[in-house]
């Protein structure tokens, strides 16, 4: 039984390597890249032409374009969360001996690719930036927020693709996602928003603790068949103490009024 | 190797298997069966993707009712379903990999040249690296005949695999389950007698849900000794029909002084299976 728990592990290592590639290269990941790049693109024009641009006020196109790459990194990821329910695989797949939770777990593997593609738009322009302007050192934990948030949403649609198989889910959430964010942060609560870049490294790290306490509770939903068991029972913990936690710290310290959050 | 012992599987109110008792050995084992015999249940219940309702399964020893075991059992084995699934975006040698990589061949390298060979076997090589919505109907069962082969498995259960290829392809089939080293335990789920007769060891006839008969197939033509005839003119029979010849040929308990013929799987077939064996085109 061993040998097969190590077996699965190198499975889910491979799954991870090939799925990361399908990901990367797949047309609506590699749209949000573009548009992410875009949002780089205007901003660096924008410090180009204008002696007045700063980090603060002109990277929000930088910050809007790595939120429509993770956004559509999700619809990417519950893509192919789906895809043993499009193709009509999942009953041959059954006879095979990886199991279904150590598959999402490959395919979670697999959006931690784009996760990490997803930081270098933003790093690009931080480090382009430092050359002309005042970038505020939390801008470093800027750039992991944004890998983490893609790894957020990227979770949030395998966990769509499992309970609700449809192609027009993820699509919809991510539009939704988009219509609703609240853009100027006037209340407390607006910093649990997902997209929120917090402006102190503190605040902006408990964030990232946030969203990887979101990320280990939608893992959960994801596989809740395959969670039953100890292990999940301790992700889900872990994910819950962590959004509580950073929930508590971040909420009574930011965005109380417009400007204590990046964008 | 296979053990099934009372066997018993319903959707609903439809019965699927009534007690199915049976062992197969190592061999190519034929299953015949109308459609709707339940030939699909019992290898999905091999296949480990079904459970019965009751009775019990063994595979090489392992139950595939306690987890473990069944992981075990997945390992060693192969299955083609009936209206096999593929990655469409996804080139013939990536699916097959992935496939691989979900059989546990972990080692990138080894897992490559286990890609190769089984594709090099069902002679898709030349389509390695097309997309596989690209692919015929016939290309893609034989892709699907590719990685149920993979990891050189103990049991093989194939789903009607020679449904929708040309007859050039069915040899190239049989040539290829013929020449499986080390060979396999097989289960060959088919309409196609001509496919029994040059393959297999063994021949299982599920009718309405139960084992009707197994044994070799030269048993199964036997049990229509002397029950099949031509004539000239139309008779009646449990089946006749009109041969190429302008012959009729009729299977049942023939009248005095009729033709005799010697019988085929195929009469045998019919016979036992009755009208519901005559799958509709």
């Amino acid at each position: 039984m061993t040998t097969q728990a190590t077996a699965s592990r190198g499975a889910v290592a491979a799954l991870a390597r090939v799925d990361g590639r399908k990901l990367l290269f797949s047309p609506i990941f590699l749209s949000g890249l573009v548009l992410s790049l875009v949002g780089v693109g205007i901003f660096v024009q924008t410090v180009r032409t204008d002696a007045t641009a700063t980090w603060r006020v002109d990277a929000w196109t930088v910050g809007a374009g790595s939120i429509i790459l993770a956004l559509l990194a999700m619809v990417a990821a519950n893509r192919a969360g789906l895809r043993d329910w499009r193709e009509e695989t999942v009953d041959q797949h059954e006879a095979l001996p990886l199991g279904t939770s150590m598959r999402l777990a490959g395919l979670l593997g697999g959006v931690a690719w784009p996760a990490t593609v997803a930081m270098v738009p933003v790093a690009l322009a931080a480090v382009w930036a430092s050359t002309r302007l005042e970038v505020p050192p939390v801008t470093t934990i800027h750039v992991i927020q944004t890998g983490v948030l893609v790894l957020m949403l990227g979770a949030l649609g395998l966990a769509l693709a499992s309970w609700i198989p449809s192609g027009f889910v993820a699509p919809v959430v991510a539009f939704a996602f988009y219509v609703v964010h609240p853009g100027e942060y006037e209340q407390a609560w607006h910093a649990a928003w997902p997209f929120s870049f917090m402006s102190t490294v503190s605040l902006a790290s408990w964030h990232v603790v946030y969203l990887l306490g979101l990320t280990l509770i939608l893992i959960v939903a994801a596989d809740l068949r395959g969670s039953r068991g100890r292990g999940g029972l301790a992700a889900l913990t872990v994910g819950v103490v962590a959004v509580t936690v950073s929930l508590a710290a971040i909420l009574p310290n930011a965005c109380v009024s417009p400007g204590n959050c990046l964008l | 190797m296979i053990e099934l012992k009372a066997v018993a599987k319903s959707y609903g109110s439809v019965t699927a298997l009534r007690t199915v008792d049976l062992s197969v050995g190592a061999g190519i084992s034929g299953l015949l069966g109308p459609n709707g015999a339940g030939k699909t249940t019992l290898l999905r219940i091999l296949a480990t993707v079904l459970a019965p309702d009751t009775g019990s399964v063994h595979i090489g020893g392992w139950a595939t009712s306690r987890p473990a075991e069944r992981s075990e059992i997945r390992r060693r084995l192969g299955y083609m379903p009936q209206e096999p699934g593929f990655y469409r975006n996804f080139t013939v040698f990536e699916f097959v990999d992935y496939v691989a990589i979900l059989k546990l061949i972990t080692e990138r390298r080894e897992r490559h040249q286990e890609v190769r060979r089984v594709i090099s076997l069902v002679d898709v090589t030349g389509v390695a690296h097309q997309k596989i919505r690209g692919l015929s109907g016939g290309m893609r069962r034989r892709l699907a005949f590719a990685q149920a082969l993979l990891g050189q498995p103990d049991v093989l259960l194939l789903d009607e695999p020679t449904a929708g290829l040309d007859p050039e392809q069915r040899l190239r089939f049989r040539e290829v389950i013929s020449k499986l080293e080390p060979r396999p335990t097989i289960i060959l789920s088919t309409h196609q007698t001509e496919d029994v007769a040059a393959l297999c060891d063994g021949v299982i006839v599920l009718v309405a849900g139960g084992v009707k008969f197994d044994s070799t197939p030269e048993s199964l033509a036997s049990t229509a000794r002397d029950r099949v005839w031509t004539s000239t003119e139309p008779e009646e029979a449990v089946i006749s029909w009109r041969t190429g010849e302008g012959l009729f040929r009729h299977i049942a308990d023939p009248p005095p002084e009729s033709a005799l013929v010697e019988p085929t799987i195929d009469d045998a077939y019919l016979l036992m299976a009755g009208r519901g064996a005559v799958v509709p085109a």
